[in-house]
């Protein structure tokens, strides 16, 4: 039995507000985040059953916008635009603390994730976006928390690598051009 | 090296803070200053939220259910083993009535000599001999399992934990090798596919944690959160 006119309208003035803000934190991108809305809230009548028997209605729903976000991200990996502030955003990135309280950090995680396999993917969203702890991000992601703590550290050597070409890259030309 | 700034269990996550302020958890959160800027946050989404647009969120009619696919027989490659298996099967056009570029899991069971799909919700018998077909969708891995009525969860593929899963063809549909006998255990039962893990214990442990989480709904709402999950519900006779 599908979701009445009137419980998709409670659902959606209940837990809208949660998901769009979410969603903007993830994707920086405020039509995006508009878009994600809906096509969570269109998730949840297409899977109402199981919607209506999970535990939490809210867990669930971060499931899916996360899923439909990270393949927003992916599908801006070739657009050229994104390219070229993705390789600015890497520069100089080598030994900083990222926060997700700043916006600029959010746009280099963001950058960052382009290229990682789906499950990193989830698990760097919800640590860094949602800020949750390893614990909960486990259970969320249906994973062990020493699996998460690796996938973390991988992801995070992997952005090292990222940074580190472009690092040296400008500490060569700053050699070049010094007198 | 590069660092994120992350929650040590420290302060509560966003999530905790919405629960709370959805009242759908009392959490007894003492960070009342986070609690307080995380409303005013939503309240401003609150104020930027577009309407709800039924028309795109409802599914059109006709694309609410896919018409049954007509049946093709085809040639099954398996790779070895296939000739020593006495069960053939009959399987249907590939991706008929799934979206291109998802993972799958079909079953068949022998019937009147012949291997028929079972479809999603239909009722078998203990001693039913069942075979599995994967979609893997560029995975080279499969592990199976099986979550009962008492929620117990059982390996399938391989047979234990410390092997590694199961190669598959990453580019063509193709049959497990060997037939599992159905157990008494009670339905409905589900049958999880997990594709490409970084180990059988991995897999075992993700849907161990769906089922302990939220049982069977949970297990089987992976299929629908995971794109390298794939679900399949069959009932049991008593």
């Amino acid at each position: 039995m599908p979701p009445t006119d009137p419980e998709l309208r409670h659902l959606y003035e209940r837990y809208g507000p949660v998901i769009l803000h979410r969603c903007r934190r993830i994707l920086g991108d405020e039509e995006e985040a508009m878009d994600a809305v809906q096509e969570t809230f269109a998730r949840v009548v297409q899977h109402w059953d199981g919607f209506r028997q999970d535990a939490s209605p809210l867990t669930w729903m971060y499931r899916i916008s996360t899923n439909w976000c990270l393949n927003q991200l992916r599908n801006r990996r070739g657009r050229a635009d994104k390219q070229d502030r993705h390789h600015a955003l890497l520069e100089g990135l080598s030994g900083r603390v990222l926060s997700a309280e700043r916006w600029e950090d959010r746009d280099t995680v963001r950058a960052l994730l382009q290229d990682e396999e789906e499950q990193t993917q989830a698990i760097v969203v919800h640590l860094f976006f949602d800020d949750l702890s390893k614990e909960e991000t486990a259970r969320l992601v249906g994973l062990s928390v020493p699996t998460v703590r690796k996938r973390l550290n991988d992801f995070l050597a992997r952005a090292q690598q990222k940074a580190g070409p472009l690092v040296a890259a400008g500490a060569a030309l700053l050699l070049l051009v010094l007198p | 090296m590069i660092r994120l700034d992350l929650n040590q269990g420290d302060r509560p996550s966003r999530l905790d803070l919405e629960r709370q302020l959805l009242g759908e958890a009392d959490l007894g959160l003492a960070d009342h200053l986070a609690l307080h800027r995380h409303a005013r946050e939503l309240e401003a989404a609150r104020a930027d939220l577009p309407p709800l647009d039924l028309d795109r969120i409802r599914p059109p009619p006709s694309a609410a259910r896919p018409p049954r696919r007509s049946w093709r027989p085809a040639l099954l490659l398996i790779p070895l083993l296939a000739a020593a298996l006495a069960l053939v099967a009959v399987l249907p056009e590939p991706g008929a009535n799934r979206a291109k570029g998802r993972v799958d899991l079909d079953l068949y069971v022998q019937r009147g000599g012949q291997a028929v799909q079972v479809e999603e919700g239909e009722v078998l018998a203990q001693g039913d001999r069942v075979r599995f077909a994967v979609q893997a969708d560029g995975h080279e891995e499969v592990v199976v399992l099986s979550v009962d009525g008492r929620g117990r969860v059982s390996l399938l593929y391989p047979e234990r934990v410390e092997q590694p899963p199961v190669p598959v063809d990453p580019d063509q549909r193709g049959l497990l090798v060997d037939a599992v006998a159905l157990d008494d255990a009670p339905g409905p039962e589900l049958f999880v596919a997990v594709f490409g893990p970084a180990s059988t214990a991995e897999a075992v442990a993700m849907v161990r944690a769906a089922q302990a989480r939220g049982g069977q709904a949970a297990v089987a709402s992976l299929a629908q959160t995971d794109p390298g999950v794939a679900v399949l519900s069959v009932g049991k006779a008593p």
